[in-house]
Protein backbone atom coordinates (compact mmCIF):
# COMPACT_ATOMS: atom_id res chain seq x y z
CA UNK A 1 0.00 0.00 0.00
CA UNK A 2 0.86 4.01 -0.93
CA UNK A 3 2.32 5.81 1.97
CA UNK A 4 0.15 8.38 2.63
CA UNK A 5 1.19 11.93 2.97
CA UNK A 6 -0.11 15.34 4.48
CA UNK A 7 0.83 18.68 2.30
CA UNK A 8 0.39 21.78 4.25
CA UNK A 9 1.62 24.91 2.53
CA UNK A 10 -0.11 28.76 2.50
CA UNK A 11 1.04 28.03 -1.39
CA UNK A 12 -2.03 26.63 -3.60
CA UNK A 13 1.55 25.81 -6.28
CA UNK A 14 3.44 24.56 -3.90
CA UNK A 15 0.71 21.94 -3.24
CA UNK A 16 -0.35 21.76 -6.36
CA UNK A 17 3.62 20.58 -7.16
CA UNK A 18 4.51 18.41 -4.09
CA UNK A 19 1.43 16.70 -4.99
CA UNK A 20 2.27 16.28 -8.60
CA UNK A 21 5.50 14.65 -7.92
CA UNK A 22 4.49 12.84 -5.07
CA UNK A 23 1.59 10.91 -6.99
CA UNK A 24 3.31 10.01 -10.22
CA UNK A 25 6.20 8.60 -7.47
CA UNK A 26 3.44 6.24 -6.25
CA UNK A 27 2.85 8.17 -2.67
CA UNK A 28 -0.66 8.66 -2.03
CA UNK A 29 -1.55 12.31 -0.69
CA UNK A 30 -4.50 11.89 1.27
CA UNK A 31 -4.96 15.56 2.23
CA UNK A 32 -3.41 19.27 1.78
CA UNK A 33 -4.11 22.17 4.63
CA UNK A 34 -3.54 25.94 4.45
CA UNK A 35 -1.64 26.85 8.04
CA UNK A 36 -0.70 25.23 11.09
CA UNK A 37 -4.12 24.91 12.73
CA UNK A 38 -5.30 22.99 9.19
CA UNK A 39 -2.57 20.61 9.85
CA UNK A 40 -3.35 19.70 13.46
CA UNK A 41 -6.77 18.87 12.23
CA UNK A 42 -6.16 16.79 9.36
CA UNK A 43 -3.27 15.18 10.91
CA UNK A 44 -5.82 13.80 13.50
CA UNK A 45 -8.20 13.26 11.29
CA UNK A 46 -6.36 11.52 8.79
CA UNK A 47 -3.55 9.98 10.65
CA UNK A 48 -0.67 10.29 7.72
CA UNK A 49 2.43 8.72 7.01
CA UNK A 50 4.13 11.60 6.65
CA UNK A 51 3.39 15.75 6.35
CA UNK A 52 5.03 17.70 4.27
CA UNK A 53 4.84 21.34 6.19
CA UNK A 54 5.89 24.83 5.00
CA UNK A 55 7.62 27.05 7.80
CA UNK A 56 6.27 30.03 6.76
CA UNK A 57 2.42 30.44 7.52
CA UNK A 58 -0.23 32.68 8.17
CA UNK A 59 -1.94 32.03 11.47
CA UNK A 60 0.16 29.43 13.14
CA UNK A 61 3.31 28.98 11.02
CA UNK A 62 4.39 25.46 10.80
CA UNK A 63 7.30 25.34 13.65
CA UNK A 64 4.48 25.78 16.12
CA UNK A 65 2.64 22.86 14.62
CA UNK A 66 5.39 20.67 14.20
CA UNK A 67 5.57 20.89 18.05
CA UNK A 68 2.12 20.09 18.57
CA UNK A 69 2.22 17.05 15.98
CA UNK A 70 5.18 15.65 17.73
CA UNK A 71 3.10 16.53 20.90
CA UNK A 72 0.22 14.01 19.87
CA UNK A 73 2.28 11.32 18.38
CA UNK A 74 5.98 11.72 18.80
CA UNK A 75 6.93 9.28 16.22
CA UNK A 76 5.16 11.53 13.21
CA UNK A 77 7.17 12.30 10.23
CA UNK A 78 7.55 15.75 9.37
CA UNK A 79 9.22 17.09 6.55
CA UNK A 80 9.79 21.33 6.99
CA UNK A 81 10.24 23.31 3.63
CA UNK A 82 11.30 26.52 3.48
CA UNK A 83 12.29 29.43 1.03
CA UNK A 84 15.86 30.08 0.46
CA UNK A 85 18.15 30.52 3.20
CA UNK A 86 15.84 30.98 6.04
CA UNK A 87 18.98 29.24 8.09
CA UNK A 88 17.57 30.56 11.84
CA UNK A 89 13.79 28.82 11.31
CA UNK A 90 15.07 25.88 9.95
CA UNK A 91 17.56 25.27 12.73
CA UNK A 92 14.31 25.74 14.76
CA UNK A 93 12.73 23.05 13.15
CA UNK A 94 15.38 20.88 13.41
CA UNK A 95 16.01 21.41 16.83
CA UNK A 96 11.84 20.93 17.38
CA UNK A 97 12.09 17.66 15.89
CA UNK A 98 11.72 17.77 12.24
CA UNK A 99 12.69 14.51 9.99
CA UNK A 100 14.40 16.32 6.95
CA UNK A 101 13.98 19.64 5.13
CA UNK A 102 13.47 20.84 1.56
CA UNK A 103 14.32 24.44 0.76
CA UNK A 104 12.40 26.14 -2.21
CA UNK A 105 12.59 26.28 -5.39
CA UNK A 106 13.39 22.84 -5.12
CA UNK A 107 14.00 19.87 -7.25
CA UNK A 108 11.95 17.14 -7.79
CA UNK A 109 14.69 14.68 -6.41
CA UNK A 110 15.61 16.73 -3.55
CA UNK A 111 11.83 16.24 -2.81
CA UNK A 112 12.00 12.24 -3.40
CA UNK A 113 15.16 11.87 -1.62
CA UNK A 114 13.34 13.30 1.62
CA UNK A 115 10.99 11.18 1.28
CA UNK A 116 12.64 8.16 0.31
CA UNK A 117 14.81 8.97 3.47
CA UNK A 118 11.92 9.45 5.90
CA UNK A 119 10.49 5.75 4.77
CA UNK A 120 13.80 4.21 5.32
CA UNK A 121 13.91 3.66 1.10
CA UNK A 122 17.24 5.24 0.77
CA UNK B 1 23.97 49.48 -12.19
CA UNK B 2 23.20 52.26 -13.13
CA UNK B 3 23.62 54.55 -9.74
CA UNK B 4 23.80 57.87 -11.98
CA UNK B 5 19.75 58.55 -12.24
CA UNK B 6 18.50 61.87 -11.02
CA UNK B 7 18.75 61.96 -7.41
CA UNK B 8 21.36 60.68 -4.64
CA UNK B 9 23.41 58.06 -4.47
CA UNK B 10 23.00 55.32 -1.94
CA UNK B 11 25.95 54.87 0.11
CA UNK B 12 29.19 52.26 -1.34
CA UNK B 13 27.50 49.13 1.15
CA UNK B 14 24.08 49.99 0.17
CA UNK B 15 25.47 49.45 -3.66
CA UNK B 16 27.15 46.10 -3.10
CA UNK B 17 24.37 44.67 -1.09
CA UNK B 18 22.05 45.39 -3.99
CA UNK B 19 24.23 43.85 -6.72
CA UNK B 20 24.41 40.89 -4.75
CA UNK B 21 20.84 40.73 -4.47
CA UNK B 22 19.70 41.35 -7.61
CA UNK B 23 22.33 38.70 -8.78
CA UNK B 24 21.00 36.54 -6.08
CA UNK B 25 16.97 36.92 -7.49
CA UNK B 26 18.38 36.73 -11.37
CA UNK B 27 19.67 32.87 -10.18
CA UNK B 28 16.46 31.77 -7.80
CA UNK B 29 14.25 33.47 -10.43
CA UNK B 30 15.97 31.36 -13.24
CA UNK B 31 15.45 28.05 -10.66
CA UNK B 32 12.27 28.61 -10.12
CA UNK B 33 10.74 28.89 -13.88
CA UNK B 34 13.11 26.56 -15.21
CA UNK B 35 14.10 29.07 -17.73
CA UNK B 36 17.18 31.70 -17.83
CA UNK B 37 16.22 35.31 -16.62
CA UNK B 38 18.44 38.21 -17.72
CA UNK B 39 18.68 41.33 -15.78
CA UNK B 40 17.84 44.41 -18.15
CA UNK B 41 17.69 47.28 -15.81
CA UNK B 42 19.57 47.62 -12.55
CA UNK B 43 19.10 51.06 -10.97
CA UNK B 44 19.53 52.76 -7.08
CA UNK B 45 17.99 56.43 -6.64
CA UNK B 46 17.65 58.48 -3.25
CA UNK B 47 14.28 60.72 -4.21
CA UNK B 48 11.97 62.89 -2.55
CA UNK B 49 8.76 60.49 -1.36
CA UNK B 50 6.50 63.71 -3.34
CA UNK B 51 8.37 62.55 -6.46
CA UNK B 52 8.81 58.97 -6.50
CA UNK B 53 5.51 57.50 -7.74
CA UNK B 54 6.25 59.96 -10.58
CA UNK B 55 9.29 58.44 -11.44
CA UNK B 56 8.56 55.01 -10.99
CA UNK B 57 5.22 55.73 -12.71
CA UNK B 58 6.81 56.81 -15.74
CA UNK B 59 5.85 53.75 -17.89
CA UNK B 60 2.67 51.88 -18.25
CA UNK B 61 0.77 52.73 -15.26
CA UNK B 62 -2.36 51.71 -17.07
CA UNK B 63 -1.40 48.34 -17.31
CA UNK B 64 -3.15 45.38 -15.60
CA UNK B 65 -0.31 43.80 -13.33
CA UNK B 66 0.00 40.79 -10.44
CA UNK B 67 2.38 42.07 -7.83
CA UNK B 68 3.78 40.17 -4.89
CA UNK B 69 4.71 42.59 -2.02
CA UNK B 70 7.00 41.12 1.40
CA UNK B 71 7.36 43.19 4.26
CA UNK B 72 11.22 42.21 5.37
CA UNK B 73 11.21 42.82 9.34
CA UNK B 74 14.63 42.63 11.25
CA UNK B 75 17.91 44.51 11.50
CA UNK B 76 17.55 46.24 8.57
CA UNK B 77 13.74 45.92 7.23
CA UNK B 78 12.34 46.98 4.02
CA UNK B 79 9.89 46.10 1.34
CA UNK B 80 9.93 44.27 -1.37
CA UNK B 81 7.72 44.19 -4.76
CA UNK B 82 7.83 41.47 -7.49
CA UNK B 83 5.34 42.16 -10.47
CA UNK B 84 4.63 41.07 -14.04
CA UNK B 85 1.70 42.21 -16.35
CA UNK B 86 -1.37 39.86 -16.53
CA UNK B 87 -0.11 38.14 -19.57
CA UNK B 88 3.42 37.39 -18.17
CA UNK B 89 1.82 35.87 -14.94
CA UNK B 90 0.16 33.10 -17.18
CA UNK B 91 3.37 32.36 -18.65
CA UNK B 92 5.25 32.39 -15.55
CA UNK B 93 2.25 30.10 -13.82
CA UNK B 94 2.95 27.60 -16.68
CA UNK B 95 6.84 27.76 -16.51
CA UNK B 96 6.55 27.32 -12.20
CA UNK B 97 4.31 24.45 -13.34
CA UNK B 98 6.12 23.12 -16.07
CA UNK B 99 3.35 22.55 -18.36
CA UNK B 100 2.97 23.87 -22.30
CA UNK B 101 2.73 27.29 -22.45
CA UNK B 102 -0.31 28.87 -23.00
CA UNK B 103 -1.91 25.92 -20.71
CA UNK B 104 -3.21 28.98 -17.74
CA UNK B 105 -5.69 30.78 -19.39
CA UNK B 106 -7.72 32.54 -16.52
CA UNK B 107 -6.36 34.54 -13.34
CA UNK B 108 -7.18 31.66 -11.12
CA UNK B 109 -5.65 30.94 -7.81
CA UNK B 110 -2.83 28.95 -8.67
CA UNK B 111 -1.76 32.19 -10.43
CA UNK B 112 -2.13 34.08 -7.83
CA UNK B 113 0.23 31.80 -6.09
CA UNK B 114 2.28 31.69 -8.03
CA UNK B 115 3.22 35.33 -7.91
CA UNK B 116 2.96 35.22 -4.52
CA UNK B 117 5.42 31.88 -4.04
CA UNK B 118 7.67 34.29 -6.88
CA UNK B 119 7.88 37.13 -4.44
CA UNK B 120 8.50 34.40 -1.61
CA UNK B 121 11.54 32.96 -2.76
CA UNK B 122 13.01 35.95 -4.39
CA UNK B 123 12.63 38.14 -0.86
CA UNK B 124 13.77 35.51 0.80
CA UNK B 125 16.93 35.47 -1.53
CA UNK B 126 17.79 38.84 -0.89
CA UNK B 127 17.38 38.12 2.74
CA UNK B 128 20.23 35.65 2.73
CA UNK B 129 22.34 37.92 1.18
CA UNK B 130 21.92 39.81 3.96
CA UNK B 131 22.49 37.36 6.33
CA UNK B 132 24.94 35.57 4.39
CA UNK B 133 27.48 38.42 3.40
CA UNK B 134 26.84 41.41 6.22
CA UNK B 135 25.34 39.23 9.35
CA UNK B 136 22.44 40.92 9.38
CA UNK B 137 19.55 39.68 10.69
CA UNK B 138 16.06 39.80 8.76
CA UNK B 139 12.98 38.05 7.77
CA UNK B 140 10.13 37.95 5.33
CA UNK B 141 6.15 37.85 6.38
CA UNK B 142 3.80 35.63 4.17
CA UNK B 143 3.92 38.06 0.87
CA UNK B 144 0.20 39.44 -0.33
CA UNK B 145 -0.21 39.46 -3.52
CA UNK B 146 -1.83 42.63 -5.14
CA UNK B 147 -4.26 42.58 -9.00
CA UNK B 148 -4.43 46.19 -9.90
CA UNK B 149 -3.11 49.04 -12.19
CA UNK B 150 0.23 48.82 -12.17
CA UNK B 151 0.59 52.72 -10.95
CA UNK B 152 -2.07 52.01 -8.00
CA UNK B 153 -0.11 49.55 -6.71
CA UNK B 154 2.98 51.29 -6.86
CA UNK B 155 1.50 54.09 -5.23
CA UNK B 156 0.28 51.95 -2.40
CA UNK B 157 3.63 50.68 -2.08
CA UNK B 158 5.90 53.68 -2.13
CA UNK B 159 3.34 55.55 -0.05
CA UNK B 160 3.29 53.49 2.86
CA UNK B 161 6.64 55.10 3.94
CA UNK B 162 5.09 58.50 3.64
CA UNK B 163 4.87 58.60 7.56
CA UNK B 164 8.14 57.84 8.38
CA UNK B 165 10.45 60.30 5.77
CA UNK B 166 9.85 62.41 3.36
CA UNK B 167 13.14 60.77 0.85
CA UNK B 168 13.87 57.53 -0.62
CA UNK B 169 15.92 55.26 -1.11
CA UNK B 170 14.04 52.87 -4.03
CA UNK B 171 16.18 50.31 -6.00
CA UNK B 172 14.44 49.19 -8.85
CA UNK B 173 15.83 45.75 -11.55
CA UNK B 174 13.76 44.71 -14.51
CA UNK B 175 14.85 41.05 -15.56
CA UNK B 176 13.88 39.62 -19.09
CA UNK B 177 13.13 36.26 -19.56
CA UNK B 178 14.64 36.29 -23.32
CA UNK B 179 12.66 32.74 -24.53
CA UNK B 180 9.48 33.87 -24.38
CA UNK B 181 10.26 37.37 -24.44
CA UNK B 182 8.55 38.48 -20.57
CA UNK B 183 9.66 41.29 -18.24
CA UNK B 184 9.31 41.46 -15.03
CA UNK B 185 10.08 43.93 -12.40
CA UNK B 186 11.68 44.01 -8.67
CA UNK B 187 11.30 47.13 -6.41
CA UNK B 188 12.89 47.19 -2.92
CA UNK B 189 12.56 50.17 -1.10
CA UNK B 190 14.57 50.37 2.62
CA UNK B 191 12.84 51.64 5.07
CA UNK B 192 14.37 54.76 6.70
CA UNK B 193 17.65 54.32 9.03
CA UNK B 194 17.99 50.72 6.83
CA UNK B 195 21.04 52.86 4.77
CA UNK B 196 22.56 53.59 8.16
CA UNK B 197 22.25 49.74 9.63
CA UNK B 198 23.79 47.92 6.21
CA UNK B 199 26.61 50.90 6.53
CA UNK B 200 27.50 49.72 10.27
CA UNK B 201 27.24 45.98 9.51
CA UNK B 202 29.64 46.67 6.65
CA UNK B 203 32.38 48.74 8.21
CA UNK B 204 32.16 45.95 11.01
CA UNK B 205 33.03 43.19 8.60
CA UNK B 206 36.34 45.33 6.87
Amino acid sequence: MAHRILIVDDAPIIRLMLKDILTVNGYSVVGEGNDGNEAIEKFKELSPDLVTMDITMPEKDGIRALQEILAIDQNAKVIVITAIDQRDSLMEAIRAGATDYIIKPFETDRVLSAVRRAFGEE
Amino acid sequence: MDMSADGSRPNKAVELIIQLSVDRVSQLLSKFIKVGAQISLEKAYVTDLSEATARVNAEDVQSEVIGSIVDVTGDAPFKFLFYADAPACLTLTDLVLQRKVGTSTDFDIYVQSAMQEIGNILASGVCSVFAADFNIRIKPTPPKVAHDFLGTILQEFVMETAAESDQVLIVESRFHIVRYNLRCNMFILPSPGTEGVINKFFLDQI
